[in-house]
């Protein structure tokens, strides 16, 4: 059983972002999510509500995070990847890592995907998750 | 909400304005983790040059220098005068290969740069190609020889003309 600072490391690693950043538009990065072996176990064990916690902890902990201003955010996808989780299983957690990335600077695929969310008060406090659904990736565009 | 630089002002043949943008560079450290998967990966393929400024559209058409979706690439094609073709065989050095995803929509574009050699022995690409994959290199590769994710070449057009 991976741990979950485990699953975040191979998350936040530059192995993970070399393989997704190979998508030239978003449809192919949230593809290329998908498909990565983290994405899928960390997808399971985010039905728990402490895990999800704990990944919107973690994107509030690498948005503020410094880093190099001359290159993009080190940990662009990163975020994208929690932001993504999170818009499938918690909408109201997704809406306020949205708002957090929206601030951060230098991102590409964090901000594509928070671009999708709901903002924190159009979402609903309970009810079904009103993130992207996977048939919404089929429209997804560049940006 | 964080500042991002103008799009390039760029259009087609036809005036068409075609939506682009400026993507930062990724850090050093993150090219370099990608030459090392992507070369062990795909050890026939060529890394020509590594920056996450362009991708697969900017590369063919905007002169590697911006982001470019794929989706446009019907669009430009057209209003700058090319033709799509019957198949690869009849492609030629300087037409474009585009890559469908699973769902027949293009992910993915490429230059050819040359036609191999069909060797009756041994199962040949029949073209070699020039893409930037994504946000990591620029390859020169078969055709076929490229990552999974982005799709399968599909369609070919040229803006060859004669008299």
């Amino acid at each position: 059983m991976t741990s979950l600072d485990e699953l975040f490391n191979g998350i936040e690693s530059h192995r993970f972002s070399a393989l997704v950043n190979v998508a030239s538009n978003l449809k192919t990065f949230l593809r290329a999510l998908d498909a990565q072996p983290e994405i899928r176990q960390l997808a399971v064990a985010m039905s728990s509500p402490e895990v999800r916690a704990s990944v919107l902890v973690r994107v509030t902990e690498l948005a503020g995070k410094d880093f190099d201003p001359d290159y993009e955010n080190p940990w662009d996808s990163a975020l994208a990847a929690y932001l993504w989780l999170l818009s499938r299983t918690d909408a109201e957690g997704a809406a306020l890592a949205a708002a957090r990335i929206g601030t951060c600077s230098r991102c590409w695929w964090a901000n594509k995907v928070a671009e999708r969310i709901p903002s924190v008060m159009a979402a609903p406090t309970n009810g079904p998750a009103a993130g992207p659904s996977a048939g919404a990736t089929t429209s997804a565009k560049m940006g | 909400m964080p500042q991002r630089d103008s799009p390039l002002l760029l259009e087609t043949r036809g005036r068409w304005r075609i939506p682009n943008e400026l993507r930062p560079e990724r850090p050093m450290i993150a090219l370099a983790e990608s030459i090392r998967i992507l070369g062990d990966a795909f050890p026939d393929a060529r890394l020509r040059s590594i920056t996450a400024t362009y991708n697969c559209m900017g590369l063919v058409v905007a002169s590697r220098r911006t982001w470019v979706d794929p989706e446009h690439l019907i669009r430009i094609l057209r209003e700058d005068g090319f033709r799509r073709l019957g198949s690869a065989a009849e492609a030629e050095p300087g037409d474009v290969v585009a890559y469908h995803d699973p769902d027949g929509e293009i992910c993915h574009v490429g230059i050819v740069v040359q036609k191999n050699l069909a060797l009756p022995s041994t199962p040949t690409d029949p073209l070699k190609v020039l893409s930037k994959w994504g946000a990591d290199g620029e390859y020169l590769h078969d055709m076929s020889r490229v990552p999974y994710l982005l799709g399968v070449a599909a369609e070919f057009w040229t803006d060859r003309r004669g008299v």
